[in-house]
């Protein structure tokens, strides 16, 4: 028990934090962000993803495309959530709010039906090493690469492809969008899908950590998107990054601190206290300073 | 100080100034909506604000109302400085606000939504003696029990002037009160403007219609990339070659 | 002048509220007489039950008032009602036996939401925070508030002889100290006791809901009930009307978790029995789910919807777990096919059919302020 160990431990907690809300967010961000639609059903479709990769990883499939499996069983569940019922709920956010809420209740209530309430698990793949008595799990270092590599994967997406300049647009203005040839409704179907997906990705990866039950997803949803909201929406993935720091600083702070209880009411608690010094989030905040000093 | 602010508005004479806007910028993101605007409105005028789209008129008036707030920069009512008071609180000074796209409450019928300002200055007993003594002033007798969002858009534009005139504000700020209105309706909405005018209100107007302003016959500011550009009487800015080349050369 | 009986009943009716007609209130008196006289026919488990869907009515009118009235949605109203629960619980059992009667309790039951309200009303609202995140924060307090309840089992969590007692629930500190009492009012001897078994307590329980409807009726279509409308219809634009509406928001607030609170103590007495379950999600989203199918801009609608789902979750716990899921999927319905809710819906369509067979002036008195 070093001192090079404790450090080591501590910045491996911190990283672990922040994987954790980034993958839970990264979903929820694009929706809400492009289409004004906070889905309280996004933690069911990480419980979707999580069941999928548990399923098809005893099933024999190695883990990579278990959790590619998880994606798209998300994505498919996020296409037939969308096009049933969340579309006549674009930019009402209350509404929208209200019914995927009422989602999530019936995909738990449901998955309680259907697969029972006792959990399933799988094993945390890739081994661990050691840095002066303390070990770590290779797994969750290898989830802070993906987080990342996923949010870079975003950003291509909506800067550089021809449909995230199409989204972009669409964002910005719909119907002037819908004039110019956009299909808007392709648009908004693909992106809930692309969002449920990142969902499901990240319950696959998450089912290698926890158990995994029909209340899975309870959890997250309220984490996700107290990140998500913090962010702030003028330039979200930068937000998203900087909150997750920010949060999980204080969370793992508090942990290594006191206890685990307290370190994530700590993380709520940061987060109240920082959307109250900046009500439209940690984005628009920087984004004001920064014209601030323009000016002078 | 002061006799010197005075002194640009009317040279010569000693006015008295009920709105006086300094140095206010404002921005969103990096955009300039207000880059250093100043401009001072004297007391029982009709003043005109134009400006081609984006000039930062109606963030002007957001910035009066103090619904948002400047970036820099102060703005003075009635000799006190108002920057930082609450929207509600400016409300209560006299100050009322006619937005552009109408802001009326359309679930609500047209008595309702006269007695949200109403209430504030008299007594339930009084308010629907009231309610129809300003529906005919804005020439909307009797329309008291409909939906507003089953009125015609004229008809909601006069609501909405007469919804923002009904609390007796001292300065009264129109954003573009004759947007879709036929000709005639721009008429009567003049002569509206004109009859508060003359119950004592100041009215600072926002508009495009270069007619009806001209009917306005009142003191003139442009606004240009977020600064005071030009101002003077009508006559004088529609003959400025300036103002016509930023403005008027579109029509 | 007016005689006063009508003046009361003007005072009542309005644009705000469904149901101004003489038949409206004609059905309401026959709807009461016929539930003031329930436990002289209804089973003894019935009359329990009725009582606690009184208890849940109450809730639900909470959340009414400050969702379909004010246009604040709270998906953690349950937190105020479980707030009050404790409160009523802690001071109770520390009173009970000194003061011989839970007057003190009942306050602090209502007192300790209002406070909790008060202060997150107060950081939420005066720093204008935008609607959505005032549904979620709500809801992130009341799990807070039951994650920090369940790891209380430790001895150390106790309030004089009230041990906060984590997953096994409020209860005395030792075996000898009074468990929750029940509601006691009165002073020394004279005092009634409403054991929440008891007919008592379903009528005392009734009396505070037409209370308190009758109460909000008035409310909603007063003044007060004006700028609670146009707050929900366009906050920005009432306050250019000189209105504070930080200071709406933060009462109409207090109010509802008042209400809420009211309804904690109530059921808190009733079961003598309060847990941190209380916190979770599901009832925070049974709440809105009454509210919602109900309609939310209607207090009547809402009590109607509260009784009807309260009902139909018993019948549906004969079948196993199924009645969570059929809520949610009631809910989603709902918000599918009337946005404003199915019961205001219905109630509306029996005012046009009503209105269509009555007099010209039932007409007018239906109709005037413009509901559909």
């Amino acid at each position: 028990m070093d001192l090079a160990g404790q450090l080591t431990s501590y910045l491996y907690q911190y990283f672990d934090n922040a994987t954790f809300l980034i993958l839970a967010a990264l979903g929820l961000i694009l929706i809400y962000g492009m289409m004004g639609v906070i889905n309280m059903a996004h933690g069911e479709l990480m419980m979707i993803g999580a069941y999928v990769a548990t399923y098809s990883y005893h099933a024999g499939l190695p883990i990579p495309l278990a959790v590619l499996c998880a994606g798209i069983a998300a994505g498919l569940a996020g296409i037939v959530m969308e096009l049933l019922i969340v579309r006549h709920f674009y930019n009402q956010l209350l509404s929208s709010l209200v019914v995927t809420w009422g989602l999530s209740l019936v995909l738990s209530q449901g998955a309680l039906l259907i697969l029972g309430p006792s959990t399933l698990n799988m094993p945390t793949p890739l081994g661990s090493f050691s840095v002066g008595g303390f070990s770590f799990g290779v797994y969750r270092m290898a989830m802070t690469v993906v987080a990342v590599l996923l949010m870079a994967g975003i950003w291509i997406l909506l800067r550089w492809t021809r449909f995230g300049n199409q989204a972009q647009a669409t964002i910005e203005n719909p119907r002037m969008a819908a004039a110019l040839g956009i299909d808007t409704r392709w648009i908004y179907t693909t992106t809930f899908a692309i969002g449920a997906a990142l969902g499901g990705v990240a319950g696959g990866m998450l089912a290698m950590t926890t158990a995994v039950s029909p209340f899975f997803g309870q959890g997250y949803t309220a984490v996700a998107f107290i990140t998500v909201v913090l962010g702030g929406g003028a330039n979200a993935l930068v937000g998203l990054a900087v909150a997750a720091g920010y949060l999980s600083g204080v969370q793992t702070l508090l942990s290594v601190m006191v206890n685990q209880y307290l370190g994530y009411v700590s993380l709520f608690a940061a987060a109240f206290v920082a959307l109250l010094v900046m009500p439209s989030g940690i984005s628009d905040f920087l984004e004001r300073r920064r014209s601030r000093k323009v000016q002078r | 100080m002061q006799a010197s602010t005075l002194e640009r508005v009317v040279p010569g004479v000693v006015a008295d100034v009920i709105l006086d806007v300094r140095n206010v910028t404002k921005h969103y993101g990096g955009i300039r909506a207000l880059d250093g605007l100043s401009l001072q409105v004297v007391r029982s005028e009709i003043h005109c604000v134009l400006g081609p789209n984006g000039a930062g008129k109606s963030t002007f008036f957001k910035m009066l109302m103090g619904t948002e707030r400047p970036t820099s920069g102060s703005i003075h009512y009635d000799g006190r400085d108002v920057t930082r008071l609450q929207a509600f609180e400016r409300a209560r000074l006299g100050l009322s606000v006619k937005f552009q796209n109408l802001r009326t409450f359309g679930d609500l019928t047209v008595f309702q939504n006269l007695f949200i300002p109403l209430r504030r200055t008299c007594g339930p007993s009084e308010i629907p003696d009231r309610v129809s003594e300003i529906l005919r002033q804005v020439r909307l007798p009797g329309v008291e029990n409909r939906l507003v969002r089953h009125l015609s858009h004229g008809q909601q534009q006069w609501l909405a002037i007469a919804m923002s005139v009904a609390s007796r504000p001292r300065l009264l700020l129109l954003d573009e009160p004759t947007a879709g209105l036929s000709a005639e309706e721009t008429e009567r909405t003049a002569e509206i403007i004109h009859e508060v005018n003359s119950e004592g209100m100041t009215v600072v107007v926002i508009e495009h219609d270069m007619g009806f302003i001209r009917s306005l016959k009142a003191r003139t500011s442009v606004l240009h990339y977020g600064r005071l550009f030009a101002q003077g009487s009508f006559d004088e800015i529609a003959a400025n070659e300036h103002v016509r080349q930023i403005y008027l050369g579109t029509e | 002048m007016e005689p006063p009986q009508s003046r009361i009943i003007a005072a009542l009716n309005g644009p705000q509220t469904l149901g101004n007609s003489a038949f409206f209130w004609i059905f309401a008196i026959l709807v009461l007489i016929v539930a003031i006289f329930f436990p002289f026919y209804a089973s003894r488990f019935q009359v329990i039950t009725a009582s606690n869907l009184a208890i849940s009515s109450l809730l639900a009118l909470s959340l009414c008032l400050i969702w379909g009235y004010c246009g604040i949605l709270s998906l953690g109203q349950a937190s105020f009602y479980c707030v009050g629960g404790y409160a009523f619980g802690v001071v109770g059992i520390n009173l009970i036996e000194s003061a011989g009667n839970t007057n003190l309790a009942l306050i602090a039951g209502i007192v300790a939401p209002v406070l909790l309200a008060a202060v997150l009303g107060w950081l939420m609202f005066y720093r204008r925070l935008k609607g959505v995140y005032v549904a979620i924060l709500m809801l992130i307090v009341s799990l807070l508030l039951g994650l920090f309840m369940r790891q209380t089992a430790d001895p150390s969590y106790a309030i004089g002889k009230a041990a906060l007692g984590g997953m096994n629930g409020l209860r005395p500190e030792s075996a000898g100290d009074p468990g929750i009492p029940n509601i006691t009012l009165g002073f020394g001897e004279a005092v009634a006791v409403f054991d929440g078994r008891s007919a008592g307590f379903y009528w005392l329980v009734l009396a505070i809901l037409v209370l308190v409807f009758l109460g909000l009726r008035w409310l909603v279509n007063s003044t007060y009930g004006y700028i609670l409308i146009a707050c929900r219809e366009d906050s920005e634009r009432t306050e250019t009307f000189g209105y504070d509406i930080r200071l709406v928001q933060l009462s109409v607030f207090c109010l509802s978790a008042a209400i809420a609170g009211l309804a904690g103590t109530l059921y808190t007495a009733w079961g003598t029995y309060i847990h941190p379950d209380g916190f979770s999600v599901a009832p925070n989203i049974l709440v809105v789910i009454w509210v919602a199918v109900g309609g939310r801009k209607d207090l009547a609608s809402v009590i109607v919807s509260t009784v009807a789902l309260g009902w139909l979750s018993l019948e549906l716990s004969r079948y196993g777990e199924v009645s969570l899921l059929v809520l949610g999927l009631i809910l989603i319905f709902a918000m599918m096919v009337a946005r404003d809710g199915i019961v205001s819906a219905l109630g509306e369509q029996i005012g046009r059919l009503v209105a269509a067979r009555g007099s010209r002036r039932e007409i007018v008195a239906c109709f005037k302020g413009g509901r559909r």
